[in-house]
């Protein structure tokens, strides 16, 4: 038989008992929501930057010439991506290099917050120039 | 038995237990939301890397496709027969820094005599995407009307009479020497054709474009670009393209090019003939070219943007079969209108 005294104190345990785990349960959970908003602007920001990464490819492809460098910082979001971009000539074509890096949340670069990439581009337009006819030719 | 048991328990107890279960109810109701709200982040990163990684499986077959583009010859592929396919391995160009950035595997298919089918198919690194290109081409010869004499200068030409010039079969129905300007020789006059104004006219994007489809910058792009200043260059400098741009001053100790596998060498500078050396193809110089006391040959024909000077004794021998086969050899890509596709 359990007396009253027992039965409040049971009661009580399991106040706690459940008070506890809620509390624990509500940390992991704020934790972990905290984890999740940081992620997502990670995602946020690495979609961000292949957009750029794309744009800033066809832009020096199109523009730049061998031997051609340099750095620029964008602005987008209120985030800022520092662009680094190269052109050489090569055996393969033109290489064209472009990295992007930017701080993440903590205000630290990483390599979670770097996109490279390298494209060659052949330059020849050769398509245009067999649609021309070929010149009457002088001959002596 | 249970029936009792609960009968026993007293108001307090059953409180204590109703809270138990309703915090366990919001814990598992939290622990979904946050179940739910990880597969969200992570679905969502797996998008974000997946078009990173279509990027790059893009740009590297992009990147392929600029190799073959500026690489592909004739002869890369004139030992294919109809229905025959070929692999080229592209891995090379794939890593860059020493760090790879995916792969790309390139088949081509001969579908008939003069067209061929080029397949890329490119993936990234780690091998997340794919990104397959087709398209079909043919070959273009570079030289839309060979070049005809052994020399041919815009402007001016002086040549001692130790020069032997002739063609290879002694044919000498056509001019064997084309000038712009006067040509000062001991030579036969029916051979020489000079004071041409219309030759002399003619720019140096002109005179190119008098021979081939392609202007300076482009024929540029199809070659190999060498820096053989004062150096020597061989036939495994010029490589499998046959074609070289030198842009500065040569020096030429040994053959370049053979009667099979000729060359064509654009030549923004000097160029120094030494030691009998023989060049099989076409020389083209983009300024005068000025020649002292050497002795090579050249197989072929020369073409000079400028005055042309030769005080030594070289020999030129016009070989209008050997243009022939540098015509074929070296044609290049030329992609079929409306046939790319990509998936």
């Amino acid at each position: 038989m359990i007396s009253r005294q027992q039965q409040k104190g049971a009661s009580l345990l399991e106040v706690l008992i459940s008070l506890s785990l809620l509390v624990s349960g509500v940390l992991a959970y704020f934790q972990l929501d905290a984890r999740l908003i940081n992620n997502n602007h990670l995602i946020a920001q690495k979609t961000e930057a292949t957009q750029l990464l794309q744009q800033q490819l066809a832009t020096r492809s199109l523009t730049g010439n061998p031997g051609d460098s340099g750095t620029e910082t964008i602005d987008l979001n209120s985030q800022s991506y520092d662009i680094t971009w190269s052109i050489e000539d090569s055996s393969f074509g033109r290489a064209v290099n472009v990295a992007i890096d930017w701080k993440d949340n903590k205000g630290e670069f990483s390599d979670q917050t770097h996109l490279e990439l390298t494209t060659y581009n052949s330059q020849i337009d050769t398509l245009a120039l067999s649609l021309l006819p070929p010149p009457t030719p002088i001959q002596p | 038995m249970a029936q009792r048991n609960q009968q026993n328990r007293t108001a307090p107890d059953q409180k204590g237990a109703y809270t138990l279960a309703t915090v366990m109810f919001l814990l598992f109701i939290l622990g979904l939301s946050s179940v739910f709200a990880t597969q969200i982040s992570v679905n969502e990163q797996r998008i974000a890397r997946n078009s990173f990684h279509l990027l790059q499986a893009k740009q590297n077959a992009q990147s392929a496709y600029a190799n073959i583009q500026r690489n592909l010859r004739w002869n890369d592929v004139k030992g294919l027969s109809i229905g025959d396919k070929s692999t080229l391995d592209l891995a090379e160009i794939m890593s860059t820094s020493g760090r790879s950035q995916g792969s790309a595997s390139v088949n081509i298919w001969r579908r008939s005599t003069s067209t061929f089918q080029l397949e890329i198919e490119a993936r990234s690194a780690p091998n997340f995407a794919s990104y397959t290109l087709s398209q079909d081409f043919t070959f273009q010869q570079l030289f839309h009307s060979l070049p005809q004499q052994a020399i041919i200068a815009r402007k001016d030409i002086r040549l001692s009479a130790m020069n032997n010039i002739g063609t290879l079969d002694n044919n000498t129905n056509t001019p064997l020497v084309w000038a712009g300007g006067p040509v000062a020789t001991d030579l036969d006059n029916s051979v020489i054709r000079d004071n041409d104004s219309r030759l002399h006219a003619l720019s140096s994007q002109e005179l190119i474009q008098n021979f081939s489809h392609l202007d300076i910058d482009t024929l540029q792009f199809l070659t190999k670009k060498l820096s053989c200043d004062r150096t020597q260059c061989t036939n495994a400098d010029i490589g499998a393209t046959s074609i070289a741009y030198i842009d500065g001053n040569i020096s030429i100790a040994q053959d370049l090019g053979t009667s099979t596998s000729p060359v064509i060498l654009i030549i923004n500078g000097q160029m120094e003939l030494q030691n009998n050396a023989t060049i099989h193809g076409v020389v083209i110089v983009m300024n005068d070219w000025s020649v002292t006391s050497q002795a090579g040959s050249i197989r072929g024909s020369i073409i000079v943007d400028g005055n042309l000077d030769i005080e030594g004794v070289v020999s030129f021998k016009y070989d209008q079969e050997l243009l022939s086969t540098l015509n074929q050899n070296t044609s290049y890509f030329l992609p079929v209108v409306g046939a790319w596709h990509d998936f």
